[in-house]
């Protein structure tokens, strides 16, 4: 066993610098597929983020503008949410969950704390709206029902909303002034997604209503869907209810603009597992050129070599130990230099991974053990290809035809 | 007839009818035209020809480096007629040793590696390989170059390390192919007294040669002439 291996070791490191080049085919080839899969990660890491503080389940309704005529109503109507919408929504449909309005104070609104004024987003929604965010407390406590029957005059703070107003110090107790009315801060949240998000502060929503004359209206309705419910009927069934109430044809999807988080998350993956099929692609189709190159330069080899073959054979090898010593010496070349190429890719992630790099779409490169793996039975079996056919074509030969080539 | 028959599975090489025939595009050329030849255990035995005459064919086929058409051919009262190829090669390491007019040494080995590579393919030990492989090249006088690669050796030099690998396995048959081809005369002379003791060491010898001289060195002497055995004669020694 350790004459076999040293004889490939021989076999292969004979010419040195050709088998230099040889390998560092195969070493850029393993690099770039590891390095391919380890970007992938980022994107889809950076991609999955975006989805990580909003239930999968969530759904969006917004009003929109109709665009058929219905009932001698002419297109072009905007429709009002209003907060019986809810109610309805909530009796018809079982398959909602969650059902919350979302309703903003006009922009012009500033928060002030003391002699501090921000001009922060203030909404109005119901306890359940944080199952739809999945926005988490940190400090304090979430908003509750009773906030809402009672119109308490509470709001929790989003992070970046407390270090405007606060800075480092715990807002929870405290107070703001709203337009001019005074409320008490009863937790901060987090919500990793984006700062635009970590901006809000949220307030129960009979409380802005009552507060600021908002009237009963509603800017967006949000709920869950329950798991096993179909998106597209749920819509179906939220167009028919919502017709009805506001006088719109049901199949009119323009007249409300109902979002599920879910269909989006799925097209998302699909356009992810098409990323990673064309980083495959592209980080196979290099790895299989470098093999190819290994394949090439033992088809070389083995016509140098040929008279060696014959006297290994005249010696007492037999056809089968000419093929596994050619196909070893492929095997060799490639797990040496793939090998090489796979740690410096390890490498090189861990590099961008110090780097921190913290994009919306790109974060924390990685390759999993999986990915590895991969790449190796990747690596084996196309350098079973490639040292199998050059292999063939020295065992092919009777050992005196090998023993007659120049 | 049935002494015939046994004779023929005592003999060490028991060829019948042998033919063999080279394929060119749609052209055949006949090389051996029905060879039958028998040689026993301990024989030391020249081949001449002229060129082209099939007396390198002839000892390939002898050797199950190459094969053949039609006949028989018994070695070691074995059939090799249906031999696989890793039976072949198996058979060649255990009863054949190799002499080549060219040597064939692997350059990148050393003399004592060159030597023990038979035994590499019998899954003997490196350090029992290595010990074999030292000892033959002392018996030919050669431990001071057992570490010198071929490159760094003289033509008597390098046939003496391809003899010692063609004995390091202890085979009953040596074939040698023109082995002193490539030689000046005096390293001829040498090369043919070591073939002398191998044959006095109870080996059987079979050499091919076009020099009357070489083939002198043999007990006896067959003719190959267009595939045919045109003569085989018993060598008197002078």
């Amino acid at each position: 066993m350790r004459e076999a291996f040293f004889e490939i070791i021989e076999g292969v490191t004979r010419h040195r610098v050709r088998a230099a080049a040889t390998a560092f085919g195969v070493f850029w080839g393993i690099f770039m597929l590891a390095m391919l899969l380890g970007g992938g990660r980022g994107l889809r890491n950076g991609f999955e983020r975006l989805f990580q503080n909003s239930a999968i389940s969530a759904m969006w309704a917004e009003a929109g503008h109709t665009t058929k005529s219905f009932q001698g109503l002419g297109p072009g109507r905007k429709l009002q949410l209003e907060i019986g919408d809810i109610d309805a929504l909530k009796k018809s449909i079982p398959e909602l969950l969650d059902i919350s309005p979302r309703q903003l104070l006009p922009v012009s609104e500033s928060v002030r704390r003391g002699g501090r004024v921000v001009s922060l987003p203030v909404y109005g929604v119901y306890a359940s709206f944080a199952k739809v965010e999945m926005t988490q407390a940190v400090r304090g406590r979430a908003l509750n029902e009773l906030d809402n029957e009672r119109s308490r005059r509470v709001v929790i703070v989003g992070s970046r909303a407390r270090e405007l107003l606060f800075g480092d110090a715990s807002p929870v107790g405290e107070h703001v002034g709203i337009g001019g009315i005074d409320f008490t801060i009863v937790g901060e949240y987090h919500d990793a997604c984006s700062e635009d998000e970590r901006r809000r502060i949220y307030m129960p929503y009979s409380t802005l209503v009552r507060s600021f004359d908002g009237g009963a209206g509603v800017q967006t309705i949000t709920a869950t869907i329950r798991p096993d419910a179909d998106p597209q009927q749920v819509r179906a069934s939220v167009l028919r209810v919502m017709g009805r109430r506001h006088r719109f044809d049901a199949t009119d999807v323009a007249a409300l603009d109902v979002f599920f988080l879910a269909e989006e998350f799925k097209r998302l993956q699909m356009l992810l597992y098409g990323i990673d099929i064309a980083i495959f692609t592209v980080g196979f189709g290099t790895l299989l050129s470098g093999m190819v190159g290994v394949s090439n330069i033992l088809f070389v080899s083995i016509r140098e070599r040929a008279r060696e073959f014959g006297v290994r054979r005249a010696l007492g090898a037999s056809a089968s130990t000419i093929l596994m010593m050619v196909i070893a010496e492929a095997l060799m070349l490639a797990l040496f230099a793939g090998g090489l190429g796979l740690l410096a890719a390890l490498g090189a992630i861990k590099g961008l991974q110090s780097l921190a790099i913290d994009s919306p779409l790109f974060t924390h490169p990685d390759v999993d053990g999986s990915a590895i793996a991969g790449a190796l039975g990747i690596l084996v079996v196309t350098a079973l290809f490639a040292g199998y056919f050059p292999a063939r074509e020295a065992a092919r030969m009777t050992p005196i035809e090998a023993l007659r080539q120049e | 007839m049935q002494d015939e028959s046994n004779a023929g599975q005592n003999a060490l090489i028991h060829v019948e009818g042998l033919r063999k025939s080279y394929h060119a595009g749609t052209q055949s050329v006949s090389v051996l035209n029905g060879i039958t030849l028998r040689i026993e255990r301990g024989e030391f035995v020249a081949i001449m020809g002229a060129s082209g005459s099939g007396k390198s064919t002839l000892l390939n086929v002898l050797g199950l480096l190459d094969n053949f058409g039609e006949g028989e051919y018994r070695l070691a009262g074995q059939s090799t007629r249906l031999l696989g190829e890793r039976a072949s090669a198996r058979l060649r390491n255990r009863l054949i040793g190799f002499v080549f007019q060219s040597f064939h040494l692997l350059p990148q080995k050393n003399a004592w590696e060159n030597v023990a590579l038979p035994l590499s393919y019998r899954n003997v030990s490196r350090r029992i390989q290595r010990k074999r492989a030292h000892e033959m090249l002392e018996r030919l006088s050669l431990s001071h170059r057992a570490d010198h690669r071929p490159n760094e050796m003289s033509g008597g030099q390098r046939q003496r390390v391809a003899i010692a690998r063609a004995l390091v396995t202890d085979p009953p048959l040596v074939l040698a192919d023109e082995p002193t081809g490539n030689l000046d005369s005096e390293t001829s002379d040498e090369v043919l007294r070591l073939l002398g003791g191998i044959h006095a060491e109870g080996r059987t010898v079979v050499l091919v040669t076009h020099e009357l001289d070489v083939a002198h060195a043999a007990q006896r002497l067959i003719h190959v002439r267009d595939g045919l055995i045109d003569s085989d004669e018993r060598l008197v020694r002078a």
